[in-house]
């Protein structure tokens, strides 16, 4: 039976700023028997510019997404903000153009997070013993609760991996990225961050952990480097070559 | 062209098709309309009693009040409140009827530590009771005295507030209000206060059988 | 009044550093919303409630010009004199000539987010009319002559010192700070102003067409008083406060207090029909609403329309992050938060409140607790896009991003910009132009990465 075929699409911060979370989900597709295909031509999803009001400049990103990505099975994404853009902006933004939003709600149909897609592998995925690993505690990213409502998957895979999750006070409060909101209100952006990495401390768990490049990079900017922040890929990438 | 015309002109030329509203599913409430008003007032620092029937009721009105030392009560002109001889029923007490101009009643109502009314409904899952406002009575009587009480039929109880259409006067009365506890404020550092500017202390009789 | 970024950016640091406040808001949000969600949770099925109540406000609004007409009739047949205010200025010449007409020189207040909409405490002073404020909160802000921060909780940022102080000078004797006292130190002063007060003047939570009914919701029992004593009681409120019918009405109030302040319902809901009527010993003689428009109705039937579904609960306030961090006065406006980042640009200015848009990071939460579910993130997003339309955005900020963005549809381009970049020092000579932080760009990009041995299968 011929695998299937996964159309991995980074993100630009994974890009730029976090290759390594890249190569972690490369690994963990590959570990629950995706053929993992890297379209060469992928760049940005369009969300920064949606959000901040460029969406004449989001929508030329969102078109270019759409062709680069039509022959996937699937596309599998480690951002829950910029799946979320694909699946629930990209028909919005097309909804008076009947031929580029069929093609829109044909991507959006087979776009998947990273942790929603893995969840349909958990009887190959490490499953350790519960609780032989460390203690962590989960950041649920906007986008990511909120327009795609998962919350429970990216919990399972951390539990079946092995880690045991404490979690913070309000793990759903926005960490302070928000896009172009970090460049345009710092100050703000910097302590709704901190707030968020008081809650992570007073969980007592010893890794941060976040499925969204976004918070990653927002929490790791604030942090004294006391505290371990890092995707959820990284984590269950350790588990997996552990194994 | 007036005001008025000027603005319902704007929103004439703005209106558009409207959604169908879905009827609501019927709520599911727990049976005993009772207990759930006792608890939902109490929750609110109210208080409420139960009577098996006006007699008891006129008997735990008594116990209340020389429990908290009232001395004059004003009471609602309307039955049952006045068809009884309260003297009688609180030989220590005043109590006066709340009749004539407004000022007369104002003066009773300051003066006077329990202001003593009916109420038309009660609302089990809030316990809230309903007053009408109406002829020969005053909206006094429950404001300014330190504390409220209320005499209400048990049979009066309705689920909740969107139960309370198949009661609801079809003409409304002046004014109607839906008491649910003694008045109250949180707004000095969130911290709860009951005795705002209203009734310090708010407790109903209820009495009879449901 | 402007608020631009700049100026946004600095109430931001003040409000940040303030650590009373920051406290303050902290606890009032945490309890506000413990509340709310507790509240939520006794009904049967809130989450169909709200659905219900959605579909309510938008289909009155569709069509307010027959409830309000509706309304209008129904109201005048029991006693109440209806006026129309088409901004500020007309809803206090309203007010302010009743007043007159009636040689009243001091009038009693309820808490009215309208109010402080049009400015008619300061419009009533013009004229020589003094308000007194009747809401513990608003008093006390009143007193401090600062604007309410926050829709429900006017003084949530102030501390029980800061009470004290402000009812010592007052009163004209010391007040301990306790809150008990000072509560009851409010009750005996206040009292006085509810028996002489010549004129009552009250928001409104509602307005019923069906039976012609406002609808007043407190908590305190100042708004019985303002209704009950004073021979005349004016209510000002906003057009799209209308509900068709009272099963409708009915449902708005058992969503109102529980998304609010987390009560199932406020301790009073005043369900006012007309003046006293003969035979009763008490109650006003006049009733007049005041239908306030005030920029309302240029928004119906745009994109901005859902905003006018808005109850005016707060919810959205006290769970979100800006707001919680920030607290009301920095959006200097009545409304704040994220409602308020929506309406205040509506009703004051685009231009002039061009920073509250931008004060989101789209988070969502409060759509997730609306009640009537408005989509306050997507009225955000059309903010922002028609700021960067009009060109309100400083020219530089847009500049940089429409290159990113091209730059972005250019994949050979962008590949050999990331690698030209990490050539000439990474992160670092940009870091000395750009004024926030910004990560280090890694040594090598993901694209690399991809060709490189390490991910061979």
């Amino acid at each position: 039976m011929a695998k299937t075929k996964v159309y991995l699409f980074t993100t630009c911060m994974v890009d730029q700023v976090y290759p390594q979370v890249g190569v972690a989900v490369v690994r963990l597709l590959r570990k629950v028997g995706a053929e993992v295909i890297y379209p060469a031509d992928q760049v940005c999803c369009g969300q920064p510019f949606f959000n901040s009001g460029f969406t004449k400049e989001a929508k030329n990103l969102a078109e270019q997404n759409i062709d680069l990505l039509q022959d996937a099975d699937a596309v599998v994404i480690p951002s829950g903000s910029c799946t979320a853009m694909i699946r629930v902006e990209y028909p919005k933004l097309f909804a008076q153009q009947p031929a580029l939003l069929e093609k829109a709600k044909q991507l959006a149909a087979k776009t998947y997070e990273l942790t929603e897609f893995l969840n349909n592998f958990l009887e190959i995925l490490p499953l350790s013993e519960p609780n032989s690993r460390g203690a962590v505690t989960y950041h649920d990213s906007c986008h990511m609760c909120r327009h795609l409502k998962l919350r429970d998957e990216p919990r399972t895979l951390l539990q079946s991996s092995g880690f045991s999750i404490q979690e913070m006070e309000q793990s759903d409060r926005c960490c302070g990225f928000g896009g172009v909101f970090f460049t345009r209100m710092p100050e703000l952006s910097h302590a709704m961050a901190q707030q968020k990495l008081n809650r992570a401390t007073e969980s007592g768990a010893e890794v941060v952990v976040t499925a969204d490049p976004g918070c990653l990079m927002r929490m790791q900017l604030d942090s004294d480097g006391k505290q371990t922040i890092k995707h959820i890929a990284e984590l269950l990438d350790e588990a997996l070559r552990c194994e | 062209m007036s005001a008025r015309q000027e603005i319902l002109n704007r929103i004439r030329a703005a209106a558009h098709p409207a959604p169908s509203i879905l009827p609501l599913k019927p709520p599911i409430y727990a049976n005993d309309l009772v207990t759930r008003f006792v608890t939902a007032l109490e929750a609110a620092k109210g208080k409420a009693h139960l009577a098996d029937n006006l007699e008891q009721a006129w008997e735990i009105l008594r116990h209340r009040l020389e429990s908290i030392q009232a001395r004059r009560v004003v009471v609602s002109d309307q039955a049952p409140l006045k068809e009884v001889d309260l003297p009688a029923i609180f030989p220590e007490i005043e109590v006066s009827i709340a009749r004539g101009d407004f000022k007369t009643v104002q003066k009773l109502c300051l003066a006077a530590d329990v202001g003593l009314t009916n109420a038309q409904a009660g609302l089990a899952q809030t316990g809230s009771v309903v007053i009408h406002a109406g002829a020969g009575l005053s909206r006094q009587v429950s404001l300014l005295p330190d504390v409220h009480f209320v005499l209400l039929p048990a049979a009066l109880l309705v689920p909740d507030l969107i139960t309370w259409e198949s009661v609801r006067p079809s003409q409304m009365p002046s004014q109607v209000l839906i008491i649910s506890g003694p008045s109250k404020t949180a707004d000095i550092e969130q911290t709860l206060v009951v005795g705002a500017h209203g009734p310090k202390r708010f407790e109903v009789i209820l009495y009879g059988q449901r | 009044m402007r608020v631009d970024l700049p100026t946004f950016r600095a109430h931001t640091r003040a409000a940040l550093a303030d650590q009373l406040l920051q406290q303050s808001i902290e606890n009032a949000s945490g309890n506000f919303s413990d509340g709310r969600e507790k509240a939520l949770g006794d009904l049967p099925d809130s989450e169909a409630l709200r659905d219900q109540l959605k579909l309510i406000r938008a289909a009155t609004l569709a069509n307010l010009t027959e409830h309000l007409e509706e309304f209008e009739r129904n109201a005048t047949a029991a006693g109440v004199v209806v006026h129309w205010a088409q901004d500020a200025s007309e809803a206090c010449e309203i007010v302010i000539a009743l007043a007159k007409e009636r040689g009243i020189s001091q009038v009693v207040k309820t808490k009215s987010m309208v109010s402080e909409e049009i400015q008619l405490n300061s419009a009533l002073e013009g004229a020589g009319i003094r308000p007194v404020e009747t809401d513990l909160g608003e008093w006390i802000v009143q007193l401090a002559a600062e604007p309410p921060s926050h829709i429900i909780a006017p003084a949530v940022h102030k501390t029980k010192e800061q009470v004290a102080d402000l009812f010592s000078d007052e009163l004209g004797r010391s007040v301990e700070a306790d809150i008990a006292a000072l509560t009851a130190a409010a009750r005996d002063a206040l009292r006085g102003d509810f028996l002489s007060a010549q004129m009552g003047i009250t928001g409104g939570n509602i307005l019923v067409a069906e039976s012609g009914t406002l609808v007043l919701v407190t908590n305190e029992g100042n708004g019985r008083m303002v209704t009950s004593l004073p021979p005349v009681h004016v209510a000002v409120v906003g057009i799209e406060k209308v509900v068709p019918s009272w099963e409708q009405a009915e449902v708005w109030l058992s969503l109102l207090s529980r998304s609010a302040t987390g009560q199932p319902l406020s301790i009073y809901t005043n369900l006012i029909t007309g003046p006293a009527r003969p035979g009763e010993l008490d109650g006003p003689q006049e009733v007049h609403l005041v239908l306030l428009d005030n920029q309302r109705s240029s928004y119906l039937g745009t994109q901005f329309e859902e905003m006018f579904g808005c109850i005016r609960c707060g919810a959205c306030l006290n769970v979100c992050p800006v707001y919680t961090k920030v607290g009301g006065h920095a959006y200097r406006s009545p409304y704040s938060g994220p409602m308020g980042a929506v309406l205040t640009p509506l009703l004051f200015g685009k231009g002039q409140f061009s920073a509250l848009p931008q004060a989101s990071t789209l988070c969502g939460a409060c759509l997730d607790v609306c009640p009537v579910r408005i989509d306050l993130p997507r009225m955000l997003l059309q903010l922002r896009e028609e700021q960067v339309e009009a060109g309100r955005l400083p020219w530089l900020g847009v500049w940089v991003e429409r290159a990113a963005a091209w730059v972005m549809t250019k994949p050979k381009l962008y590949r050999m910009l990331s690698l030209l970049a990490r050539k000439f020092g990474g992160t670092r000579l940009a870091k000395l132009f750009i004024p926030f932080p910004i990560p280090e760009i890694s040594q090598q990009t993901f694209h690399q990465l991809w060709k490189s041995r390490e991910l061979e299968e």
